[in-house]
């Protein structure tokens, strides 16, 4: 009888496991793994204080939950003298990785030093560190700047059928987003022999400053621009009230000017969506940025070979291809 | 047992009436400085619910956390003893470390350091002269340096951090002495000195004086104005020292450093049994108030409270605490 009763519990925890087993390898991770899902917990340090932060906190506790992974989740409000002290409580919980999303690139990198000294591999996640803080971070995780620029210099020229003027205008100078844009645009752009750079000026990601420095370009280049292109969204709207303004002027020729920009928020994608000047850009979605950060996190953790950069897809639209994607949070 | 007679000590007690009168003690010393018996209830609840609470990293942890505001508190245990209140002290930290940082590629390790404390120091004397000489109300004066001086630092460094040029700076913000962090040291040292200073010189017996009653000690012959000059370039000495400590802890300096702090600060001094009415405080259960809200802090994020009710609970148990506080000084003087 014991026995007997012995065998039953064996088969059920078998059949129990069994299916278990099988999940416990989801398909971005090699099977089989070093660490069973359910003994992995992941740190969090991160800012909850816009949308995008939301959604991203939202598929970050749905995603792990579903693969049964445990989290610990520091919300540091926006103080970046608090996310220093989050991650310190991170590494004294000895999570088996930690992700980052720095409030800020430099003020983060003698915590994440600690975190590496203890043993702990960190994932930056969404926005670069400080370069002298990489040799202490396991991978980033983020959108691929080089591309979202390389995709706003092809939709412009697609745009204008592959000829014409274009002025640029980047972020910040020296800045690495800015950079990584200014690069994929003026690759993509000189694929075409008839499309001319006449100028490049940086806006400090500021709309204001993009308007002024559109003004600017209006008045040296007149209706000799075809096309702009803004570092992001937010640069572009600048440019566009720019151009609004010197269109009521009588100025430029209305519908002249198409412009695009590395990726859009909510307010650039009803402006694309409703159709006109702002012809497209690229969507970054925070729910895979959030999984992407997982998935590099896992790996590492599981000891696969992860490249120290992490890209996730932020794929390219225009107006006949929006609805592809759901409206920005932000 | 039984044939043991009872053992007597030197002074003809039984040694059940000197434990109970040891008890006794306690039980009044906690009755009138309860922080503690709130910050052991912490600590045990904290290491029930998290095994690692209690390690070694994280006490070393817990300590340099509280030293940041802690730096402030110190000073402001000081004011509050006399009857004033300094609510630059955050902006003043912001300030400073912008100013140590920022000017470091065009003078230096020292010399920036020297400004900031500097900075602190000034200020600290011009709420002092617009207090006492203005006399206008420390809480008004000091709200409006709080605005004032973050602008200041806005206008300095812009909105983006500054990174620190100079690796001594940044080795001595990660400098440890054994495990424990020397900015932490630095804290505990700083503050031995203000109770040193509270509770062993004429400056210290004149605070306690000034803030009992300012007419009595007018007519005792204290120079009160002076004395409260001095207090306040001491809470800005202390600011700019907390705001220093920062930026070198962190490689970097941000004017939106120490945003806040004055809060954390004032709460860590009122949890300690100071009186805002002035008069009475001592610096030794500010270190348990620094200590207590530093280990709330880490504790819940050890048990994974949600940030927000991080602060709901710190701020409950605030109240909770002034509420024992006060039933527990008033029955000494009913009973």
């Amino acid at each position: 009888m014991r026995s007997h009763f012995l065998a039953a519990i064996a088969m059920a925890a078998m059949f129990v496991a069994g299916p278990a087993l099988a999940q416990d390898a989801p398909d971005f991770l090699k099977a089989p793994l070093k660490k069973p899902l359910k003994e992995i917990t992941i740190g969090l340090s991160f800012d909850l204080v816009n949308p995008y932060g939301t959604v991203y906190d939202t598929t970050f506790k749905s995603f792990t939950e579903g693969l049964g992974v445990k989290t610990v989740i520091l919300d540091s409000q926006g103080d970046v003298t608090r996310q220093p002290n989050n991650i310190r409580d991170l590494i004294a919980q000895q999570v088996d990785a930690i992700i980052v999303l720095p409030s800020n690139a430099k003020t983060v990198i003698p915590a994440v030093s600690e975190a590496h000294a203890a043993g702990i591999p960190v994932v930056i996640s969404n926005s670069v560190i400080d370069p002298a803080g990489e040799p202490y971070i396991a991978a980033f995780s983020g959108p691929n700047q080089y591309i979202t620029g390389l995709h706003a210099g092809e939709l412009l020229a697609e745009a204008l059928g592959g000829k014409g003027n274009v002025v640029l205008i980047t972020g910040n100078p020296g800045g690495s987003a800015s950079i990584e844009r200014e690069k994929g645009n003026r690759d993509a752009l000189g694929k075409f022999p008839d499309i001319k750079i006449l100028d490049s000026q940086p806006s400090d990601w500021k709309r204001e400053k993009a308007q002024a420095v559109t003004e600017a370009y209006i008045s040296r280049f007149g209706n000799t621009i075809d096309g702009l292109i803004g570092a992001d969204d937010g640069v572009a709207l600048g440019a566009l009230n720019a151009i609004d303004a010197a269109i009521a002027a009588g100025k430029i020729d209305k519908d002249k000017i198409k412009v695009t920009s590395g990726n859009v928020f909510s307010a650039g994608y009803d402006a694309i969506k409703a159709g006109g000047i702002y012809y497209g850009s690229s969507i970054q979605a925070p729910e895979e940025d959030a999984r992407s950060a997982i998935r590099t996190a896992l790996k590492v953790i599981e000891g696969e070979d992860v490249p120290k950069k992490v890209f996730f897809d932020t794929p390219k639209f225009t107006k006949e291809t929006i609805d592809q994607y759901p409206r920005p949070a932000i | 047992m039984s044939a043991v007679s009872e053992p007597i000590d030197g002074l003809g007690r039984d040694s059940t009436n000197w434990a109970a009168t040891a008890l006794t003690a306690i039980g009044l010393w906690a009755r009138r400085y309860p922080v503690w018996i709130f910050l052991a209830a912490a600590l045990v609840f904290f290491s029930l619910k998290s095994p690692h609470f209690l390690s070694v990293f994280n006490l070393s942890n817990i300590l340099l956390q509280a030293a940041f505001f802690g730096f402030l508190s110190i000073g402001l245990t000081l004011l509050i003893i006399s009857r004033n209140i300094d609510l630059t002290v955050g902006s003043v930290a912001g300030l400073a470390a912008c100013l140590a940082v920022g000017l470091q590629p065009s003078l230096g390790l020292w010399l920036p350091i020297a400004i900031g404390l500097g900075a602190g120091l000034a200020i600290g004397l011009l709420n002092g002269f617009l207090v006492e000489r203005a006399g206008i109300d420390s809480f008004i004066v000091t709200l409006a340096g709080m605005i004032g001086i973050k602008g200041l630092a806005f206008a300095f460094a812009g909105e983006e951090s500054i990174s620190a040029s100079i690796d001594l700076f940044n080795e001595l913000g990660a400098l440890r002495i054994g495990r424990i962090h020397a900015i932490a040291l630095l804290f505990l040292a700083l503050l031995a000195i203000g109770h040193y200073v509270l509770k062993h010189t004429k400056y210290g017996r004149e605070t306690y004086a000034i803030g009992g009653n300012r007419t009595a000690a007018v007519n005792a012959g204290v120079r009160v104005s002076r004395h409260v000059i001095i207090g306040f370039a001491i809470s800005g000495l202390l600011a700019a020292f907390c705001g220093i400590a920062m930026a070198a802890n962190m490689g970097a300096a941000m004017p939106a450093f120490g945003l806040g702090y004055e809060g954390w600060a004032i709460a860590a001094v009122v949890l300690g049994g100071t009186k805002l009415s002035g008069g009475s405080g001592r610096i030794v259960n500010t270190l348990g108030g620094v200590l207590l809200l530093a280990s709330l802090r880490n504790g819940l994020n050890m048990i994974h409270v949600p940030a927000y009710y991080v602060l709901v609970t710190i701020g409950g148990a605030l109240i909770l605490a002034l509420f024992f506080d006060t039933q527990f000084s008033r029955k000494p003087r009913q009973g």
